[in-house]
């Protein structure tokens, strides 16, 4: 039988079988309201889907680490010049020597891509997710502490370190996401009151660049901000969807006075402030789309306690213990508390054009919940609503020092 | 196929546009395919729902078409209409507000109307599945062979013979019917 259009087609049956298809063919067409709805439910899905991808800024995977190199010819020559010195320090075995001298080293300084070397070694080398991810952020904390002494000297953050930060924070992020949900609860805890720590002494940073410059803000700093605040709202997605999955408890500690800290610097008159309001204006932008502020507000408000508890990175083991016991508040307050309508309130939470980035990483996001509750419309809006909560919570947070 | 492609790569990055496109493009078409099938507008709605529920939601993992979307479209479909009558095997007859009334087509003409269609459906429903597929996206959808053959991921060869054989059984329970009445 070959092929044929409709008119030819239909000679091509036996008579009763094209009056059968006759027959059929008519197919009326669906319910105006019925179908609005549906599209608008399929569009609403779809703009929560969008909301929980990756944000480019955090979507690294591509990005090789030598490409951080690259884009610094002077950098390039260092580099070979570093293979040159781990060449001869492996002849003369003075490795171990060079290297451990090199950790300490600031940016700019001669040993100091031996240090960068070393890490991304070290990175390279670690295949278990869970140390890799740890190790990532321990690194990406090195970075904040290397912003500080240079604030400190006087010196200026280099573009690099931005972005090397944002590379170190990014793989962090993504390693986390291959590890049970188990392992991820853990480590998004630690990874949020990391952040939460980073944010408030970057912001210090920030500030005392500031003083003497007319309000000019170095662009690394902002960039590191800019990061450390995608990373906390991708990980505030991310411990939503793992609430949803898991016990409805939070994953928070009240952690101990974030002021036992050591900071490196003095308080910044103005640096504090700048941090805490800044999420604390994304946090009251969401509660308020999500349409339930009161409970929201509250919610965010209890959650804030745990974010100072950490010691730094050599105390992770520590600050993911904490974090794991407490169960803190139910979780699921905001969540269903305006199911029904598939466009209200949670949508515009999620096109917030203040957030700066689109918001979770995938982790959480695939672990099923979603798949399971996606088909209902109502899905969207109690989510919107929570968003608002964990963000309060990180806002209200930042109390105290942090830093090595 | 090279439009169709480009608006699946930006509902990829969730361009919202391109996916309001896809849904006003593929959504009647889908409508269409499970109305003819199974004769329930509830049916074709939820089922229509449901596949672009899953499209969004193959999306999402980063699976779902690549290409030939609507091939994808149609073959979700159908799985959801098997199911469908896997869960509920005895289905009610089209109802009087199904079937379509022609302007002026009233009283004798119409309930005649209404036979031809209940004995056509039933006779396409006797067939197994695939070959309801096939006689549907082929002589009802109108797609060619090739399209078919993608949607239903079979060789060309093998949708003629499928195609052939169905007409065959199709015609011969038509056929039949004709004799009982």
């Amino acid at each position: 039988m070959r092929l044929f259009k409709r008119a030819s087609l239909q000679e091509t049956l036996p008579p009763s079988v094209a009056a059968a298809m006759d027959a059929l063919r008519p197919a009326p067409a669906p319910n105006r309201e019925v179908w609005k709805a549906r599209r608008q439910a399929f569009l609403t899905e779809a703009r929560q889907y969008a909301a929980q991808a990756v944000p480019p800024a955090l979507d690294l995977r591509h990005k090789s680490w030598k490409d951080l190199f690259a884009f610094n010819p002077k950098e390039v020559s260092m580099k070979a010049f570093v293979k040159v010195l781990m060449a001869l320090a492996l002849i003369f075995g003075a490795t171990a020597g060079t290297v451990s001298a090199s950790q300490g080293s600031a940016p700019g300084s001669v040993l100091y891509p031996v240090k960068l070397q070393y890490e991304d070694a070290r990175l390279s080398l670690t295949q278990d997710p869970e140390a890799k991810a740890l190790l990532a952020m321990a690194y990406a904390q090195e970075r904040v502490n290397e912003a500080v002494q240079l604030a400190e000297d006087g010196g200026e953050i280099p573009d690099s370190l931005a972005a090397r930060y944002q590379l170190q924070v990014g793989l962090a992020l993504q390693t986390m996401e291959g590890l049970g949900e188990a392992q991820q609860l853990q480590l998004r805890t630690h990874f949020s009151s990391t952040l939460e720590n980073q944010v408030r002494v970057m912001a210090q940073v920030r500030a005392r660049y500031n003083v003497g410059e007319n309000g000019e803000h170095p662009e690394p700093t902002q960039a590191m901000i800019k990061t450390m605040e995608q990373a906390q709202q991708a990980l505030g997605y991310a411990e939503q969807y793992a609430g949803e999955n898991e016990t409805p408890g939070n994953v928070g500690a009240p952690g101990p006075n974030p002021d036992a800290n050591g900071n490196g610097l003095e308080n910044g008159d103005n640096g504090e402030g700048n941090a805490a309001g800044n999420a604390g204006e994304n946090a009251g932008n969401g509660s308020e789309n999500g349409g339930n502020d009161g409970d929201n507000g509250g919610y965010g408000a209890d959650n804030g306690g745990h974010n100072g508890q950490s010691e730094g990175n050599d105390d992770q083991s520590k600050g993911k213990q904490q974090g794991r016991e407490d169960t803190g508040k139910p979780n699921s307050k905001g969540r269903n508390s305006e199911g029904g309508r598939p466009d209200d309130g949670g949508n515009a939470d999620n096109g917030n054009p203040d957030s700066g980035n689109g918001g979770p990483d995938n982790g959480g996001a695939d672990n099923g919940g979603s798949d399971n509750d996606g088909s209902d419309t109502g899905g969207g809006n109690g989510q919107g609503g929570n968003n608002g909560g964990t963000g309060g919570g990180n806002g209200g947070g930042s109390g105290g020092g942090g830093g090595n | 196929m090279k439009t169709a492609d480009a608006l699946l790569q930006r509902a990829r990055q969730w361009d919202e546009k391109a996916l309001a496109q896809i849904y006003d493009t593929y959504a009647p078409a889908i409508h269409r395919y499970v109305y003819r099938r199974t004769g329930h507008t509830d049916t074709a709605e939820e089922i229509t729902a449901e596949t672009f529920h899953r499209f969004l939601v193959a999306l999402k993992q980063g699976s779902g078409p690549t290409d030939y979307l609507s091939a994808w479209l149609y073959r979700v479909a159908h799985n959801l209409i098997v199911d469908f009558y896997r869960r509920q095997p005895a289905q009610e007859p089209a109802t009087l507000d199904d079937v379509i009334l022609a302007d002026g087509d009233q009283g004798v003409a119409y309930l005649e109307r209404q036979t031809r269609v209940e004995q056509a459906r039933a006779a396409l429903q006797q067939l197994t599945p695939l070959q309801q597929q096939i006689i549907t996206l082929r002589f009802l959808e109108e797609l060619s062979i090739e399209e078919v053959a993608r949607a239903v991921e079979r060789a060309e060869g093998a949708v003629k013979a499928l195609q052939h054989r169905a007409l065959a059984s199709l015609h011969r329970l038509l056929e039949g019917e004709d004799e009982i009445i």
